[in-house]
């Protein structure tokens, strides 16, 4: 780095009226020709979701129309209105499968708020415990193993248990994900140690610190927490497809590869198809932009602990 | 009262075994809160998670076909896999290649992406923020039914409509069916996808970057914004990188997961498929589950393996 002498107040007059400008926004603002070209790969990044979003609207005509049209002349819900009434090819109508994604969602995210803050407590501030350290080798090694062999085992646990075909079976499983765990205690290590101390002099007991420190300290943490698990939950078509038998209980993205199995070249109920696409494609993005000014002020503590 | 009682008589005994499984009960029982609190979480992680990944491991070494019961075989997978599976190496290599590009690549892109949003005016970092994380929110079908309107192989696809207006090819192209063209169309998809919680990490910790360290590089001479990038906001930032680039490389070996996009587990001649796949293609189609498990042992093997020696080699730095 250039070394420059101290200013002095005689060297620093003439430059000053420039770096001070500078500095009055003290970091550089991007150039507008950088601007610009950061909104076009914005854009660019986002056609696709115009995309998708285009054909859920459009008629038959357009949607199989050459050369392909990107935004529909002619508006329509029609393929809405197909999704929702019963189709032919499914026993029971589209509203009851975004009804099961939006349920499995509702109580997973709820579980694991609440099972993953009540158990990285213990995994992040008392670890004197004994088994501690074992316990979180654990946890960490089980997030790397990601194998489908475990498939079924898990199947055959989850049938001894009775729990085949029913909605726990899509809950349960997913709630003690470790991922949830790894983000709380992580965010748990940035409390300061003195506070619980202090509470713990004044005769608190854990469960007590747990309500009045705890829970209260780490509610921005759960923005993200909601946020990533929500996502993960609304998208994953495995562990319905292998718990759930009966079509009355699958979710939204098993449904949605029987719409046209052919992929996106089939004609039959391609609009449907689309409108489903959107229909999966867009809570995950209206629940960012709902949390996403606190998700990034948490994000910090997230990332420097690790 | 015991030890009264040997003091007094004038003998000190050393804490036999049953005065320290004593004293280890009551340290158990003074954090009887604590595992209370574990115990939801631990039931079900016992139950779901590390059962399940126990009879993985224990299944791999033996020979199991769903139909009958397993019978034990050895270390017999695994020399298959090793000595006689050429496939296996097709989906190592496969692997690899997918992981070295679209790990460091994804990094490095959700690093420029979060300084260079950190610069613009606040108002627009929320759409634009947006625009690049939406993608990783997807599920692969989604992402398979978007992806089918660029890349499919007729000329209806966006892709092969354009090309074909601006005269670039004369004839469709078989973006998916094509074996040499499938790995780079799959690596282009992932690294559209590839800005999520990373890229929201860094955004976020820029922005705790202490302001007084520019201010300071500015009177040491600092002139634009590529000195700044490389000696302040890197270095303050290399906890974030530390975490994330482990999830990154060690995430991108598990696979693909846009199985979806290739129309099936199996690519023409395997030319897409990741280890995660071809375990995935063994247990689901061919109900081998021992050799399966196998595959399973190995990747876990490598991803710990990995994951351990980026941590280790990157806080050393």
């Amino acid at each position: 780095m250039a070394t420059v002498a101290a200013p002095t107040q005689q060297n620093q007059q003439p430059r000053a009226r420039g770096i001070r400008r500078r500095n009055h926004i003290h970091k550089d603002e991007l150039s507008i020709l950088g601007t610009l070209v950061l909104v076009l790969f914005a854009i660019l990044m986002f056609v696709p979701f115009v995309i998708l979003f285009g054909r859920a609207f459009m008629t038959y005509n357009e949607l199989f129309h050459f050369p392909p049209v990107i935004i529909p002349y002619q508006l329509t819900t029609q393929n809405f209105s197909t999704l929702i009434l019963a189709l032919s090819g499914l026993t029971v109508p589209f509203a009851r499968y975004l009804f099961n994604s939006v349920l499995v969602a509702f109580f997973v995210v709820l579980g694991v708020v609440v099972i993953a803050t009540l158990a990285a407590y213990p995994l992040s501030k008392h670890t004197k415990m004994p088994g501690h350290g074992f316990l979180w080798f654990l946890v960490i090694a089980s997030l790397m193993y990601a194998g489908p062999a475990t498939n079924i085992p898990r199947y055959l646990i989850i049938t001894q248990l009775g729990l085949v075909n029913t909605y726990w079976a899509l809950i349960l499983p997913v709630v003690v994900s470790t991922f949830g765990l790894y983000l709380m205690r992580n965010f748990i290590d940035s409390i300061p140690n003195e506070v619980l101390e202090a509470a713990r002099i004044d005769g608190a007991s854990e469960w007590k610190m747990l309500q009045t420190i705890i829970y209260p300290a780490t509610q921005p943490a759960w923005a993200v927490l909601v946020l990533l698990t929500f996502v993960m939950v609304w998208n994953d078509a495995a562990n319905p497809q292998l718990y759930i038998h009966t079509d009355a209980l699958k979710t939204l993205p098993v449904a949605f590869a029987t719409l046209a199995p052919g992929g996106t070249n089939t004609v039959a109920f391609a609009g449907a198809q689309a409108a489903a696409g959107m229909v999966m494609a867009l809570p995950p993005i209206i629940l960012f932009l709902i949390t996403q000014s606190k998700v990034i002020a948490t994000m910090a503590y997230a990332g420097l602990t690790g | 009262m015991r030890a009264e009682a040997e003091v007094l008589s004038g003998v000190v005994r050393r804490p036999g075994a049953s005065q320290a499984f004593g004293r280890w009960t009551r340290k158990v029982w003074s954090y009887r809160a604590s595992y209370m609190m574990l115990s939801p979480f631990m039931v079900g992680f016992f139950l779901f998670t590390i059962l399940p990944v126990m009879a993985g491991i224990g299944l791999s070494l033996t020979y199991y076909d769903v139909l009958q019961t397993p019978h034990w075989v050895g270390l017999q997978n695994f020399k298959t896999l090793f000595l006689y599976d050429n496939v296996f190496i097709i989906t190592v290599r496969n692997t690899l290649v997918y992981g070295l590009v679209t790990g460091p690549i994804g990094l490095l892109l959700s690093f420029f992406f979060a300084w260079i949003i950190n610069r613009v005016r606040v108002t627009w970092r929320v759409p634009l923020t947006l625009a690049l994380y939406a993608p990783s929110l997807q599920a692969g079908t989604t992402v398979a039914l978007i992806s089918g309107y660029f890349l499919s192989s007729d000329q209806y696809g966006l892709f092969n409509y354009l090309l074909m207006r601006w005269g670039i090819v004369h004839k469709p192209v078989t973006w998916l069916q094509n074996p040499h063209l499938i790995m780079p169309v799959l690596i282009g998809v992932t690294l559209w996808m590839s800005m999520g919680t990373g890229f929201l990490i860094f955004l976020a910790g820029m922005q705790t970057v202490n302001n007084s360290l520019y201010e300071a590089a500015r009177v040491d001479g600092i002139r634009n914004a590529w000195q700044e990038l490389f000696f302040i906001t890197m270095p303050q930032m290399k906890p974030f990188l530390l975490m994330n680039s482990i999830f990154a490389v060690v995430g991108s070996f598990g696979g693909s997961g846009l199985l979806g996009l290739a129309g099936g587990i199996n690519s023409p001649d395997y030319a897409a498929a990741s280890i995660n796949d071809y375990a995935n293609d063994y247990a689901t189609t061919r109900y081998l589950m021992g050799y399966a498990a196998a595959i399973a042992v190995i990747m876990f093997i490598w991803s710990y393996g990995l994951g351990r020696l980026l941590l280790n080699w990157l806080s050393e730095k």
